[in-house]
């Protein structure tokens, strides 16, 4: 099925009629699609087969967006684009007006360079009516998207969603700006990657939900703390962060290690980023709601939004659960899981959970189910996950709801309350040696049930058998003190935190002004001979080289104190 | 009330403010700290060349205590205190401030946009010069000295500064303007004076391009009279403008910041001269001329420890050719992490230089510790660039 339309929507008319309708009841904003269609995807070294299926690819994923109304302004005119792109006139303003026919708002352009070690692609959304400026932005691929096309196309149609919500709302969407893992010192060299898009490489200080990090030759471990639990990232190993406290673990070693108690200070001071956020949630899922609106699950949630009861939410859940299965809502969320994991609901579902374990939605789901295990609700949501083939999401299940850490490897599930576990993979064997703590195994590959693990205890596995061994003692000695070394709490734990007094405070700091600002300021006041200190977390400089762009009092000589003017 | 009073005073309801203020905590319950940042720095410069028989060698020494808070939400404030000796040759003494007080308080007017400050030096203890003292003072705050704080008389002043700020793409835009005002300089018995007033108008724009980051600064200072202590004008400071581009690129572990500048001054105007015949002007005061180039290497061999190689090549000179000379200062910094989060940075120095057939040869140290309090944060490393770069 022609997932966009060629020159209209290519829909039964009674079902466009029923969409419009639905559309116009569920928001207005629905009528504020972009009309978009690509004009062409040309990739440096491949040839017109490929090109025409990347720029059917992108489309494709493009028409998922709900935000964007897509357009084939190739499927007559292939011939013609490709042409005017070779001799240098497809930009001509008056060519694309010609083509567009007052129906296609921005005309999209992807064009791809093979450098050595990835793919350059500068994107462009041209203005189709008139001369206006074109949105451009650029996406570095892996190589890999050489051969795997139609990830390519989800890449690019990504970045170029991003760009054109990004100018129509001149924000970017919220999920962007949310549920950001932070690394206590940035992985380097390392690359992070989104599919085939590479978001930065070199230095990585930041790892968005559904990105991949992939740490390269880097001298030693590097420590991401979530609450109070310390996982601990290795070289040449590459990562996953699917969900909070769910990891997929690529390749490589990851060690988890359980931090101090959430009640401690120390606990105290790593948690009260998240619990700050506590009263944002709402907002947040209301925005999100904004960002999709004929999504009926944000829809819901955010009616939700305008409650501030406990017992309303799971009003709102129990209402969702006696309807029946062929409700809108959970077909909607189905169509939403078979999506990628990169897929806004899942994403959101996942920012949520960042924000704050105690948050009111997980303590209300949590609440639904412990109410019946037989809930409705989880039987559906367990029937969208079989809905896709992917046996990771039907392992997954709802882990996302439960308060335990989730480790996945191409081979292995694992799943518990580790303490301090080391895990690795590598080739197909998935290992997992538990030191402290207690998990439950199971492999992904086959139906063997997951397995206990407790402390002093292996597991190893290919995806179908599991092999149980102890633990040589003297590898888990070395794995403490492994551990011990890289236990963040030993190195940043500031003395400042063991002093009394309410400047001593444990916890975030007040919003300070922008970095480069304070430091513009700081360098004013040096003419008064000051040396103001820059109140930031960012990234630290040197100050100003003395003796260069020196002004005021520095620079106005003492002419009275000639001797000639001394004197009565 | 004495100015040490009135800072103490200042202070503590400052603090007192910073602690009755509850709309942060209302909102993000009560762990919310102040960001903070204690740090104490030593400066000292001795000139080796050119030396005169039987004198001391010219030296400087200066001791810094900052503290600066962050104690509203919208607002920061700093306090430091300066103790600075100098000697020149021809003093009879060394040149002592044992106590300089700075204030200074920032607000954020429109979030990310305008800012104002507003803050002053009241010297608490300050230094005192003979009538002696005066040639070699004159001398020295005129014209080339290679000290690192030329002009080492810190008389009462206040500045008030606004500020603006706008990011597009990659692009950040700043700009200013400040205005100084300085009162009576007591420190020379019988001669009291006035320093010029000056108004300050700077400006930077920074590219963050694909390769590198480019940084180019503007700053014109308006220079008022300088006045005798009737307030009778006497001398007009010539005008100093000043621009530099910089050339700013990190990678992995080791970073690059290249620059080039140039401040050009015009002669300072002195005032006419009455005699019994037709006013007569007086001669012009040229003003030296500076063009500067500005290298260094960073470098970190581990996330715990920055090195830093700079130059600072310096070319000298009077639009009428009357003087020309140059001078170039090579660094080596090092800076540490102590408890992962305050710091310990240390510099040392040789300057070279020649003007008016004189030879310079100075070497100079500087050490800090900062003791940061910046609540949860995440640290970056890697090679740092020069502050807004």
């Amino acid at each position: 099925m022609n997932p966009f339309p060629e020159a209209r929507p290519n829909l039964p008319r009674s079902a466009a009629l029923l969409v419009l309708i639905s559309a116009l009841w569920l928001c207005p904003r629905a009528l504020a699609k972009v009309p978009v269609s690509v004009l062409g995807a040309y990739v440096e070294g491949k040839d017109s087969d490929y090109v025409e299926g990347l720029a059917w690819d992108l489309s494709q994923a493009l028409a998922d967006d709900t935000a964007l109304l897509v357009f084939d302004l190739r499927k007559k005119n292939a011939g013609y684009l490709d042409s005017a792109h070779a001799s240098g006139r497809l930009r001509d303003p008056k060519l694309l007006a010609a083509l567009s026919g007052d129906r296609v708002k921005r005309g999209l352009l992807m064009e791809c360079q093979e450098l050595k070690e990835e793919y350059r692609c500068f994107l462009e959304a041209l203005e189709m009516q008139g001369d206006g400026p074109a949105l451009k932005d650029t996406l570095h691929a892996l190589l890999e998207a050489g051969q795997k096309r139609k990830l390519f196309g989800q890449a690019a149609a990504a970045t170029f969603a991003r760009k054109l919500k990004a100018n129509d709302r001149a924000t970017l969407p919220a999920q962007d700006r949310l549920a950001v893992l932070k690394l206590r010192t940035p992985a380097r060299p390392a690359m992070l990657i989104r599919g085939l898009a590479i978001l930065s490489k070199g230095s990585v200080a930041e790892v968005p939900l559904g990105t991949t990090l992939v740490i390269q030759d880097a001298p030693g471990p590097v420590a991401v703390s979530i609450e109070n639990v310390h996982y601990l990232l290795y070289p040449h190993s590459s990562y996953t962060y699917l969900l909070p406290k769910v990891v997929q673990l690529n390749e490589g070693t990851l060690g988890i290690l359980k931090g101090v108690d959430s009640a401690s200070i120390e606990g105290r001071l790593r948690s009260a980023a998240a619990l700050d956020q506590s009263n944002l949630i709402w907002k947040t899922l209301t925005k999100v709601a904004a960002l999709d609106t004929s999504n009926l699950i944000w829809k819901g949630l955010g009616r939700v939004t305008s409650l501030d009861s406990h017992n309303l939410i799971l009003k709102n859940l129990q209402r969702i659960t006696s309807l029946d299965s062929s409700n809108v809502l959970f077909k909607t969320l189905g169509k939403a899981v078979a999506l990628d994991t990169s897929n806004l609901v899942l994403r959101t579902l996942a920012q949520v959970a960042a924000l704050d374990t105690s948050n009111l939605i997980w303590k209300g789901l949590g609440q639904v189910s412990s109410l019946d295990s037989n809930n409705v609700l989880w039987r559906k949501l367990g029937e969208v996950a079989t809905l896709d083939g992917n046996s990771i999401w039907s392992k997954l299940g709802l882990l996302a709801f439960q308060d335990q850490l989730v480790v996945l490897t191409p081979s292995f599930i694992v799943r518990g309350q580790p303490q301090a576990v080391l895990l690795r993979h590598d080739g197909n064997v998935s290992t997992v040696e538990v030191v402290k703590g207690n998990v439950n195994v199971q492999p992904l590959l086959s139906s063997v049930e997951p397995a206990t693990l407790g402390p002093m205890r292996v597991a190893r596995t290919r995806g179908y058998a599991l092999k149980l061994e102890r633990l040589n003692p003297m590898r888990a000695d070395r794995l403490l003190r492994e551990f011990d070394d890289l236990d963040p709490n030993k190195g940043s734990r500031p003395f400042a935190i063991f002093l009394p007094g309410k400047l001593f405070g444990a916890g975030a700091s007040l919003h300070t002004a922008d970095r480069s600002i304070q430091s513009f300021v700081a360098g004013e006041f040096q003419a008064l001979d000051m040396e103001t200190d820059v109140l930031s977390s960012e990234k630290e400089g040197w100050s100003e080289f003395p003796g260069t762009l020196r002004s005021g009092a520095q620079e106005a000589g003492c002419y009275l104190c000639s001797p000639d003017r001394l004197g009565p | 009330m004495k100015p040490g009073q009135s800072a103490l005073v200042w202070t503590l309801a400052l603090a007192s403010v910073a602690h009755a203020q509850t709309a942060d905590s209302t909102e993000y319950g009560k762990e919310r700290s102040y960001p903070w940042i204690a740090h104490s720095s030593l400066d000292v410069f001795y000139l080796h060349t050119p030396a005169e028989p039987g004198r001391p060698f010219p030296y400087q020494a200066s001791l810094y205590q900052g503290f600066t808070i962050q104690s509203l939400s919208f607002a920061w404030f700093h306090i430091g205190l300066r103790s600075r000796e100098t000697y020149v040759y021809g003093f009879e003494d060394p040149y002592r401030e044992p106590m300089v007080l700075k204030l200074q308080g920032s607000v954020e007017i429109l979030p990310d946009l305008a800012y104002a400050s507003l803050g002053g030096n009241i010297p608490l203890l300050a230094g005192k010069l003979s009538v002696e003292d005066t040639l070699p003072l004159y001398q020295a705050l005129n014209g080339y000295d290679p000290f690192p704080s030329p002009d080492f008389l810190s008389p009462q002043a206040l500045q008030i500064a606004v500020f603006g700020r706008y990011a597009w793409a990659n692009w950040t835009a700043m700009a200013g303007s400040a205005y100084v005002r300085e009162t009576l300089f007591r420190g020379l018995p019988g001669a009291s004076f006035y320093p010029a007033a000056y108004f300050d108008l700077f400006g930077r724009a920074i590219f963050q391009g694909a390769a590198a980051r480019h940084r180019i600064d503007v700053r014109a200072s308006l220079y008022g009279d300088e006045e005798n202590a009737d307030r009778i004008p006497a001398h007009l400071e010539g005008n100093l403008y000043q621009l530099r581009y910089e050339w700013l690129k990190s990678l992995r572990k080791v970073g690059w910041q290249l620059g080039a500048g140039a401040a050009g001054k015009p002669p300072d105007r002195n005032r006419r001269i009455m005699l019994k015949s037709d006013l007569v002007a007086a001669a012009r005061d040229e003003n030296l001329q500076r063009a500067y180039g500005e290298a260094a290497l960073t470098w970190v061999p581990s996330p715990g420890i920055l090195w830093r190689l700079h130059v600072l090549p310096k070319a000298i000179f009077s639009w009428n050719g009357e003087q020309s000379g140059y001078e170039a200062e090579t660094g080596i910094s090092v800076g540490l992490k102590v408890w992962e989060y305050h710091r310990v940075r240390a510099t040392g120095t040789v300057l070279m230089g020649a003007l008016d057939g004189k030879q310079y040869l100075g070497f100079g140290i500087h050490a800090e510790f900062a003791f940061r309090h910046l609540g949860v944060q995440d640290l970056d490393d890697g090679p740092e660039p020069a502050e807004g770069g």
